[in-house]
């Protein structure tokens, strides 16, 4: 008969059973991708897109879960810190690098597992159709000219990613990071129906957003952040062509809580390559006027420290930076 | 007229057997959604997305608002029945529609929430046909001055100093902002009144206060007090429904001016929230009946439903036509716009004609649709009053708690229940107002970001809120309809003490 | 026995403690209007202000009438146990669900209450208390994919 201890035994890797075969076959239940803004947002969108060809690849569904809250830190804490097993991924978006300079939190690029960028939205920008600039060069001209603070820009929350763009830009120019004054919004919609109302000069957010007015006749694009114009609107110069050396790309990107399973790991990043470079995932992308793009971890961490000194030398100058 | 034309062909459009079974379906899942209290429609519309990238753009837009109607209806039911609002817009509702139901008028109070929310809807969508072209120019004249302005007056016309007791008037509005304030504050980037708790940067959730002071509170006080649901007649009688329906016309001018509320606040865009709070506050100030609120005054129930309902439709046309989505769910929408690759704006009029006069027609349709299904199932709801309470009410409890972790999967959400439901039962024994602690919640910080941002427009000038005339007819409107109650309250005092006075010196 | 009177108290402290914690909380930030306008911690400050002199002209109020509300009882004994035959329930419910989750804890909690609480028949306590998770876990894992928070035992089971 067998003994005590053998029984125990016995049981014991019986019990445990279900846990190792279901590591030896990821993903052997839905996967969950968390969100950590609201849905119908430009992140929510682009992680749609994507879980949509994700989930052939995986043959599993792919839930997109939002959680919103603390421009970010909610989602992105909830990913972080999620369990390594590869059932809950997250699009992580810029902010992130940001939440420990500006004393949100104590989460950074080393808290995830970084995986790939999935899209960049290039900021751009807009400016009311009737207003006082034909286009960038005139533009360029009467930042200039105005003194200090009595331009306004607006877009997103203070700190945030386009209000960084317009830093950037106002520094390239030799201006100073607080040249045109800031008015924080809840985002791109509420600032561009602002601007249309008369309540501030410029909107540098991202272009894509802008459409509905610009088909309207109340808005015009009249020069996007970026490396190569947008097809959206072709007729508006890059800042770089324009003789302003400054480009800034907002990025959405495929983050894991760190410390997979290397086996697991292999296995997203293969399945993940394959749903983006897929034409119904770019076609949609670049339909929106994102540009999808798909790179190694390695260079992703690069990439996300570059652009966190970029982002912490503008936030330090604009005297943001707490932590 | 041309958009009369372009309705009718979008009437073509949407007419068909698929995209009514699309209807029911949408309405029934909406309703579900709608009554369960953590879930919204926002959640219903979500969940959906997925499913509509196989379809075409129409079908898909009526799914998501049929489900989006659904879930309006849905809410109110629960609000009723129970006191427990499903949806945030459904709170007004139990202000009257609850003292209805204890009172055995369970499907009265119903009926005359669906109808009058169907009229509502359809005066909204009328709205959006006749006037889309001004509609949106006027949205467009909305920065965050106005934005304020429009908070204030919402908040004024609701909030009433002159009855009641003001000091615990005052104090519940003053914990409603200060709950709204937890968290991330958007015009600075800081973290506010969070201590360095993990838990409190998402702030306190509006739907989790709900669920405790409506949901659990009430059942405290039900329990002590040792009342249990009076079960109220479980079987609908469809001769009741037919009574309500015939007795509505009565309340023509509520129902018009409930509309009117509701399609301002829709396309500002206040939200149907803020909306049904708003019109159940005029309608207590402007009715004849208005003294009667709170006890079961029909009346109470038909102002803040067309209100919520003709809100939630009119704010689809901002959102169509200019991208702005004027309620949580139409984000949602204007997200499956751009899954579906529309863009939104005039373009889409022109384009796609197709597509926004097919939605438009479907709103119709989908409206009467869902009051149609809800009516249907008021006698399933109503049995539940029938069901022992000592079994109904656990269940309640569960689905409670099962929708404070839908909110945000936060065991802190479960917790904050449990406080706050302790805090409604000891509100309500000690009469400060649970009404004005909600609003605050619900459009305080709102209201406080579209200040701070107008002030940093206008570098601390206070003239900005009287600057354009739009914006300064509505603070004055706003600051008129808080003092207006003081002042006569104040006179109403003097009157009572002056003949004292004059009998003194004759002694 | 819980008088009016005390609970007013009770509650002017409240009040009195959670505007205390608002304009500390408040005073973490700047608290003026500089030429952007209000700082961060501006309306919190006021706001906090306001409740703690609320909380005190209550308390006034409630001591000058206390006759009155001394004799106006709120709570009553039978209320009471009325009241803690649910509440306590209701705490264990949220405390056993973050260890068992939220499926289980729900079965257990419908068990317990109809049975001991409404003294119900097995037959209805148990259906009850199957039904209720069992079409949850449909109604929000499956068909709704919001997840619930759930325990070891779906661990065991290999559903989590």
């Amino acid at each position: 008969m067998f003994t005590r201890r053998q029984m125990t035994l016995a049981t014991a890797a019986g019990l445990a059973m279900p846990a190792v075969v279901r590591a030896q076959t990821w993903p052997s239940r839905p996967v969950t991708m968390v969100v950590p803004w609201a849905a119908g947002g430009g992140a929510d969108t682009v992680t749609r897109i994507f879980a949509s060809g994700f989930e052939k690849e995986l043959g599993q569904p792919v839930n997109v879960v939002n959680r919103t809250g603390g421009n970010g830190v909610v989602g992105h804490a909830a990913i972080a810190t999620a369990r390594p097993d590869g059932y809950t991924l997250g699009t992580g978006t810029s902010e992130f690098v940001n939440f420990k300079p500006l004393g949100q939190s104590t989460i950074g690029p080393d808290s995830f597992d970084l995986l790939s960028r999935i899209a960049s939205i290039p900021a751009g920008v807009t400016v009311k159709a009737d207003g006082p600039w034909k286009d960038f060069a005139a533009f360029v001209a009467g930042v200039k000219a105005a003194p200090k603070g009595e331009l306004t820009g607006s877009g997103v929350s203070t700190g945030g990613s386009w209000h960084l763009a317009a830093a950037g830009m106002t520094r390239t120019l030799g201006l100073g990071v607080d040249h045109i004054r800031w008015v924080p919004s809840q985002g791109g919609a509420p600032a561009l129906q602002d601007m249309v109302a008369g309540g501030i000069s410029l909107f540098t957010g991202s272009p894509v957003e802008a459409k509905a007015l610009v088909d309207a006749g109340q808005v015009k694009v009249i020069g996007v952040m970026a490396n190569a114009r947008m097809d959206m609107y072709p007729d508006a110069p890059t800042l770089k062509e324009a003789g302003v050396d400054w480009v800034f790309e907002n990025w959405f990107s495929l983050v894991a809580p760190p410390r997979l399973p290397a086996a697991v790991r292999t296995r997203i990043l293969e399945a993940a390559g394959k749903a983006h470079q897929s034409a119904g995932v770019r076609d949609l992308m670049r339909a929106r006027g994102i540009v999808p793009i798909w790179e190694t971890p390695e260079s992703f961490k690069a990439f996300a420290a570059s652009y966190a000194q970029t982002a912490s030398s503008l936030l330090g100058e604009l005297g943001l930076v707490r932590g | 007229m041309s958009n009369l034309d372009s309705l009718l062909h979008g009437f073509t459009v949407a007419l068909t057997f698929h995209h009514v079974l699309l209807m029911v379906a949408g309405v029934l899942l909406g309703i579900l959604v709608g009554v369960l209290p953590g879930l919204g429609a926002p959640n219903g519309v979500t969940l959906l997305l997925p499913l509509t990238f196989s379809m075409d753009p129409v079908s898909a837009i009526i799914l998501l608002t049929s489900t989006y109607w659904g879930a309006l209806f849905g809410g109110s039911t629960t609000s009723i029945l129970f006191n427990i609002p499903g949806e945030p817009s459904s709170v007004a509702t139990t202000f009257d529609g609850y003292p209805m139901a204890r009172a055995g008028r369970a499907s009265e109070a119903l009926t005359f929430a669906f109808m009058s929310a169907g009229f509502g809807a359809l005066v909204g969508v009328v709205v959006i046909t006749l006037l889309s072209g001004f509609v949106t120019s006027f949205a467009l004249r909305f920065g965050p001055p106005e934005y304020f302005a429009v908070y204030l007056l919402a908040f004024c016309s609701f909030i009433a100093f002159g009855s009641g007791a003001p000091l615990k008037t005052l104090v519940s509005i003053c914990l409603g902002f200060a709950f709204g304030a937890i968290g991330m504050d958007s015009v600075s980037g800081e973290m506010r009144l969070t201590f360095g708790l993990d838990d409190l940067i998402r702030g306190i959730s509006f739907l989790v206060v709900v669920i405790g002071l409506f949901g659990i509170g009430e059942m405290l006080l039900t329990l002590e007090e040792g009342l249990e649901f009076r079960s109220v007649g479980g079987r609908l009688n469809p001769r009741e429904v037919l009574a309500a329906i015939g007795r509505l016309p009565r309340y023509w001018l509520a129902m018009l001016r409930g509309s009117c509320v509701g399609v301002w606040m829709g396309i500002t865009p206040g939200g149907p929230t803020a909306a049904s709070f708003m019109s159940y506050g005029i309608a207590k100030r402007m009715s004849r009946r208005g003294s009667r609120f709170g006890t079961g005054e029909p009346e109470g129930v038909i102002a803040p439903e067309t209100a919520d309902h003709s809100a939630g439709t009119a704010a689809m046309l901002p959102m169509l036509a200019l991208g702005i989505p004027g309620s949580a769910t139409a984000a949602v929408m204007l997200g499956g716009l751009m899954i579906w690759g529309l863009n939104p704006g005039p373009m889409l009029f022109i384009d796609r004609a197709d597509f926004v006069w097919g939605m438009i027609a479907s709103m119709y349709l989908g409206n009467v649709v869902g009051v149609i299904l809800v009516l249907a199932t008021v006698p399933l709801f109503a049995s539940m009053l029938s069901i022992p309470f000592t079994v109904i009410g656990p269940i309640i409890v569960t689905v409670c708690v099962v929708g404070a972790w839908t909110v945000a999967s936060a065991p802190f959400d479960l917790w904050l229940v449990v406080v706050f439901g302790i805090t409604g039962w000891g509100m309500k024994k000690l009469d400060y107002p649970i009404a004005p602690l909600i609003l605050a919640m619900v459009i305080g910080d709102k209201a406080e970001d579209a200040f701070r941002q107008s002030m940093i427009m206008s570098q601390g000038s206070l003239g900005v809120l009287w600057a354009s005339p739009l914006v300064a007819t509505l603070s004055t409107l706003a600051v008129a309809l808080l003092l207006v109650p003081v002042v006569s309250s104040f006179r109403a005092r003097r009157r009572r003490f002056r003949p004292m006075e004059e009998a003194a010196p004759s002694e | 026995m819980l008088t009016r009177f005390r609970l007013e108290l009770i509650a002017c402290g409240i009040v009195f403690i959670l505007g205390g914690i608002t304009v500390l909380g408040a005073m973490e930030h700047a608290i003026g209007w500089g030429d952007e306008g209000p700082a961060t911690g501006y309306f919190p400050f006021r706001l906090g202000i306001v409740l703690l002199v609320a909380s005190v002209l209550i308390a006034m109020q409630a001591l000058r009438n206390r006759a009155e509300m001394a004799g106006e009882v709120v709570l009553s004994h039978a209320g009471a146990r009325r009241i803690l035959g649910f509440f306590l329930p209701l705490v264990g419910y949220v405390a056993l669900a973050q260890v068992l989750g939220l499926y289980v804890t729900t079965g257990l909690y419908l068990l317990v209450v109809t049975r001991w609480i409404g003294r119900h028949r097995w037959r209805t306590c148990v259906s009850v208390a199957v039904a209720v998770p069992v079409v949850s876990w449909f109604l929000f894992e499956v068909w709704f994919t919001v997840p619930l928070l759930k325990g070891p035992v779906e661990q065991w089971l290999g559903l989590a």
